[in-house]
C-alpha cells in the first residue's frame, strides 16, 4: 500500500465514523452555535471591529464539530480550546485596543492568564460593574464567580488534549474509531464553552446591544444561558 | 436559596432535582403520549417544571422513540395590540414556524447558512434565513403595544403559511426524515384577561390535531373561553395539576421536593423540626413555589419563627398579591375585592368557628361548598381566587345539605393555619381535616345580598388601557440616574412614550451627553419596566 492510499483508507475510516456519529448523537445544536456567533458578529463588529474575530471563531467550531463526528477526538479537543479562547480574547482586545492591535500585528499574543485574570480580566467583579453600569447584587456575583469557574475548569481539561496529557491517551488502539466517552465528554466541553462565551459577550455588550439586537439573539441566550439572572433581567423575563 | 422558577434552571439540573411521584410522572406520560393533554394549576404548582421535564426526556429518547418536542411560552400575548382581527393566531402561527424550523436545524436536518456566513463546504446553501423572517413577524405582534406601531403593517402576515398548508408540511417534513411525530408542549398558553385570545388558542389548538401533531398546553384554572368549536372533554384531556393534602404520601411528597434543592445546613433544621415543616408544607396546599418561598424566609424553624412566617405570609402577603390583580386591571377591581372579603371576612372566620368547636370530635375543615346556581360574579370571583391560588376545586357536583349540587372548594390551608397561635392546634387540624365538613353557601346566602357588578367591557380593551396608562407613566418612575432623568425632562421626554416614540438617534441629538449606548439603555430600562408590569 502506499502512502496514498494509506490515506485514502483513512478517510474512508472517517466516513463510516461520520455516518455512525450521525445515526447516533445530536449534532445539529453544535453546528447551530456557529451561525448564533456570526449573527453576533454581525451585530457587533460594525461599533467594534475587534468583534470580527467571532466569524473565525464560528468557523473554528464548525471544524470542530466536524472533527468530533469523524471520530478526531483528540483534534476536536484541541479545536474546542482554540474557540474558548480566541472569543474570550476578542472580548477582551474589545477593551483594550492597545493590546488589539498588537495581536493584529503579531506583536502579542493571545493570554489566558491575562483574560482570567483576577483584577483585570473579563471575569471580574470591576469587569462587571464596569460594563453593565451598576453595582452587581449578590446573584451577579454569583453568576460570574460560577462562570469563571467553569471557564476554569474547562480550559484545563481541554489543554490537557492539547498537551498530551496522560489521561488524553485512554485507548490502546492507535486507529481511529467511534469512542463514545470521548463524544460525550466533547458535548459536555462544547455547551461549557456556549455558555461561558455567550455569558461574557452579554456582559461585555448588553449596553450595547438595542431591543432589536437582543431579539435576534435572544433564541440562543434562552437556550444556553437562560437560568442566569442577567439573562432574564435583559430579556424582560420573570427574575 | 430555592429555586423559585422552573425557568431559572438548566436542563441538567431539572433532571437531579424532579421527584418523580405517581402524579408527576403520570402527567409526563401523558404530555409525552400522542394525546392532546390541557394541564391545568395555579401558579407555582409546577406546570413549567413538567413541560420542560417532558421535553427532556422526549430529546433524550429521540434517536429511539423519534418524537421531536416543541417547548413554547406565549407569555408575550400581552404585548399584542393591533388592529388585526386575527392577532393571536397570525403571531402564534409566526412562533410555531420560528421554533419548528429552529428545532429541526437543531436536530441537525438543516443547515442554515445566515449572510455572510463562513462554512467549510463552498457557498451553495440556501442563504434565507426562515427563522429570522417568522422572527420578524413575531417580534412585529410583540412591538405592537408601542402607539408608534399601532398602524399594524399587514403585508407581513403573507409569510405566514395557511394551516392546511402547516399541516401538509409537518407531514411531509415527519415523513422524510422519519420523525414519528412533533409533540408542542405551550406553556402560559392563554392569559387570564383575554377572552379573544384564549378562544383563538384553542381554536387553534384543535386544528394542529393530526397524527403528526400532537398538542398540549399549560393553563391557569379557571379558564372558561374556549370558544365554539373546542371541547374540553372532546379534543382534550384535563389533567389537574393538584397535590392533595388528603393523600398518605403528601408530606413526603413535599419533603422530597424540598430536599432535592435544600442544603445540608437546612435539611438537618428540617429534621430537627419535624413537626413546625409539617404545618408549613400543609400550609402550602399542594404548591411547591409557596412551601419553598416560605422556607426561605424562615431562618430557622422553631415554633415562633414558623408561626410568624405563616401570619405573615397567609394573612398579608397573599391577599396583596391577590388584590394587585385588581390594581392592574382596574375593571375586574370590584370582583376581585369582593372575592377577598367574601374569603377573609365570612368564610375564614366560619371555618375557624368550626375547627374551634369540632375539635374534642377531632374534626376539622378548610372546605366550603357553593351552590352551582350562585350569581355569575361569585362564580367569576372564585376563578380569580384559584388563579392566585387561595382557593382551589375539590369536587364538582358535590351533594349539599337537601340534596343540593354544588362545587367544594378547599381554602389554601395556610390562611387557616395562620389563625392559630399555636402549632400543637395548627397540627391537630391537618391531622383531623375531613372534607364531608364544610360550610355551605346556597343560592340566597346572605353572602351573596351585595355583589358587585359583572364585568362589562372585554378585557382586551382593558389590557390596552393598562398599556396606555403605562405609556403615560412618569420618567421618574425608570431605573435610571437621576442625571438621566434630569436630562430628559428638560428635554421634554416626560413619559416613558416619549421615550419609546422617537429614535436612538432623537434623544442622542436632543440631549448633550447621551452617547449611542445610554440611549438604548434609557430605551431599554423604558420596555423592561412595561414588560415587569403586565408579567408581574
Amino acid at each position: 500500500m502506499d502512502l496514498k492510499n494509506y490515506h485514502l483508507g483513512i478517510c474512508k475510516n472517517l466516513e463510516s465514523i461520520l455516518n455512525h456519529s450521525h445515526t447516533h448523537l445530536n449534532l445539529g445544536k453544535y453546528h447551530v452555535f456557529s451561525s448564533d456567533l456570526l449573527l453576533w458578529s454581525n451585530i457587533l463588529k460594525a461599533q467594534r471591529p475587534e468583534m470580527k474575530v467571532l466569524e473565525n471563531v464560528a468557523y473554528e467550531l464548525q471544524f470542530s464539530v466536524f472533527l468530533v463526528s469523524s471520530g478526531l477526538y483528540r483534534q476536536a479537543f484541541a479545536s474546542l480550546r482554540l474557540i474558548l479562547e480566541l472569543a474570550l480574547s476578542g472580548i477582551l482586545f474589545s477593551s483594550d485596543e492597545f493590546y488589539f492591535r498588537k495581536w493584529k500585528q503579531g506583536l502579542a499574543d493571545i493570554s489566558w492568564k491575562k483574560i482570567t485574570d483576577q483584577d483585570t480580566g473579563i471575569f471580574s467583579t470591576i469587569w462587571l460593574k464596569a460594563f453593565l453600569n451598576l453595582e452587581p447584587d449578590e446573584t451577579d456575583k454569583e453568576d460570574i464567580g460560577e462562570i469563571a469557574k467553569l471557564a476554569k475548569e474547562t480550559y484545563r481539561k481541554l489543554s490537557g488534549y492539547v498537551h498530551g496529557g496522560n489521561y488524553t491517551w485512554e485507548t490502546e488502539q492507535s486507529d481511529i474509531g467511534f469512542n463514545q466517552n470521548e463524544f460525550e465528554l466533547w458535548k459536555v466541553l462544547s455547551d461549557n464553552t456556549s455558555r461561558i462565551i455567550l455569558y461574557s459577550l452579554l456582559i461585555r455588550f448588553s449596553q450595547d446591544l438595542s431591543p432589536e439586537h437582543l431579539s435576534e439573539v435572544e433564541g440562543c441566550l434562552i437556550n444556553s444561558i437562560d437560568d442566569i439572572k442577567i439573562t432574564r433581567v435583559l430579556l424582560g423575563r420573570p427574575v | 436559596m430555592f429555586y423559585l422558577r422552573t425557568e431559572s434552571i438548566r436542563d441538567e439540573e431539572i433532571k437531579d432535582i424532579f421527584v418523580s411521584t405517581d402524579l408527576e410522572r403520570r402527567v409526563i406520560n401523558s404530555l409525552k403520549s400522542p394525546d392532546p393533554i390541557i394541564l391545568e394549576g395555579s401558579r407555582g404548582t409546577g406546570k413549567t417544571f413538567l413541560l420542560r421535564m417532558s421535553q427532556i426526556e422526549l430529546n433524550d429518547n429521540y434517536s429511539t422513540e423519534k418524537v421531536l418536542p416543541i417547548y413554547l411560552s406565549l407569555s408575550r400575548t400581552t404585548l399584542i395590540q393591533t388592529n388585526d382581527p386575527n392577532q393571536f393566531t397570525n403571531w402564534m402561527m409566526a412562533k410555531i414556524c420560528k421554533e419548528l424550523y429552529r428545532q429541526l436545524i437543531y436536530k441537525g436536518f438543516l443547515v442554515e447558512n445566515i449572510p455572510n456566513s463562513r462554512l467549510l463546504l463552498g457557498n451553495d446553501l440556501n442563504t434565507e434565513s426562515l427563522a429570522s423572517t417568522f422572527n420578524n413577524i413575531a417580534q412585529a405582534y410583540e412591538n405592537s403595544y408601542k402607539k408608534q406601531y399601532k398602524k399594524f403593517d399587514d403585508s407581513i402576515i403573507t409569510e405566514i403559511p395557511e394551516i392546511e398548508d402547516f399541516l401538509a408540511v409537518v407531514e411531509h417534513i415527519c415523513k422524510f426524515y422519519t420523525i414519528q411525530r412533533i409533540c408542542f408542549l405551550f406553556d402560559e398558553a392563554i392569559h387570564m384577561f383575554r377572552p379573544q385570545q384564549q378562544r383563538d388558542f384553542f381554536s387553534l389548538f384543535r386544528k394542529l390535531r393530526t397524527p403528526y401533531i400532537d398538542c398540549n398546553a399549560a393553563v391557569y384554572p379557571g379558564v372558561t373561553s374556549f370558544g365554539d368549536s373546542f371541547e374540553i372533554s372532546h379534543d382534550a384531556n384535563l389533567i389537574s395539576l393538584e397535590r392533595n393534602i388528603q393523600d398518605d404520601d403528601y408530606l413526603h411528597t413535599m419533603q422530597e421536593i424540598v430536599y432535592k434543592q435544600a442544603s445540608e445546613e437546612k435539611i438537618k433544621k428540617i429534621e430537627d423540626e419535624k413537626g413546625n415543616f409539617k404545618i408549613l408544607a400543609y400550609s402550602a396546599s399542594g404548591n411547591p413555589r409557596i412551601l419553598l418561598r416560605t422556607l426561605e424566609k424562615s431562618k430557622n424553624l422553631k415554633t415562633d419563627t414558623i408561626i410568624k412566617v405563616i401570619k405573615d405570609f397567609y394573612i398579608a402577603e397573599i391577599w396583596s398579591e391577590h388584590s394587585a390583580l385588581g390594581e392592574k386591571y382596574i375593571g375586574h377591581r370590584e370582583i376581585v375585592d369582593w372575592g377577598r372579603n367574601f374569603i377573609e371576612e365570612e368564610v375564614i372566620p366560619k371555618t375557624k368557628k368550626k375547627n374551634d368547636l369540632r375539635a374534642n370530635d377531632k374534626k376539622s375543615t378548610c372546605y366550603f361548598w357553593i351552590h352551582r346556581d350562585v350569581p355569575e360574579v361569585v362564580k367569576e370571583s372564585l376563578r380569580l381566587l384559584e388563579y392566585t391560588g387561595i382557593v382551589r376545586k375539590n369536587g364538582e357536583r358535590i351533594r349539599a345539605t337537601g340534596s343540593n349540587i354544588g362545587t367544594r372548594y378547599e381554602i389554601k390551608l395556610g390562611c387557616i393555619l395562620a389563625l392559630e397561635k399555636s402549632n400543637k392546634v395548627a397540627n391537630q387540624i391537618i391531622d383531623n381535616l375531613h372534607n364531608y365538613l364544610f360550610t355551605e353557601y346556597s343560592r340566597r346566602n346572605n353572602a351573596f345580598s351585595e355583589l358587585p357588578n359583572p364585568i362589562s367591557l372585554e378585557s382586551d380593551s382593558e389590557i390596552r388601557k393598562i398599556i396606555d396608562n403605562l405609556l403615560q407613566k412618569s420618567i421618574n418612575d425608570l431605573s435610571l440616574t437621576n442625571w438621566q432623568k434630569g436630562k430628559l425632562i428638560d428635554n421634554g421626554f416626560n413619559t416613558i412614550e416619549d421615550v419609546l416614540n422617537v429614535s436612538e438617534q432623537a434623544i442622542i441629538s436632543k440631549i448633550t451627553g447621551v452617547g449611542e449606548v445610554k440611549a438604548r439603555r434609557i430605551q431599554n430600562t423604558a420596555i423592561a419596566e412595561i414588560l415587569e408590569y403586565l408579567s408581574g
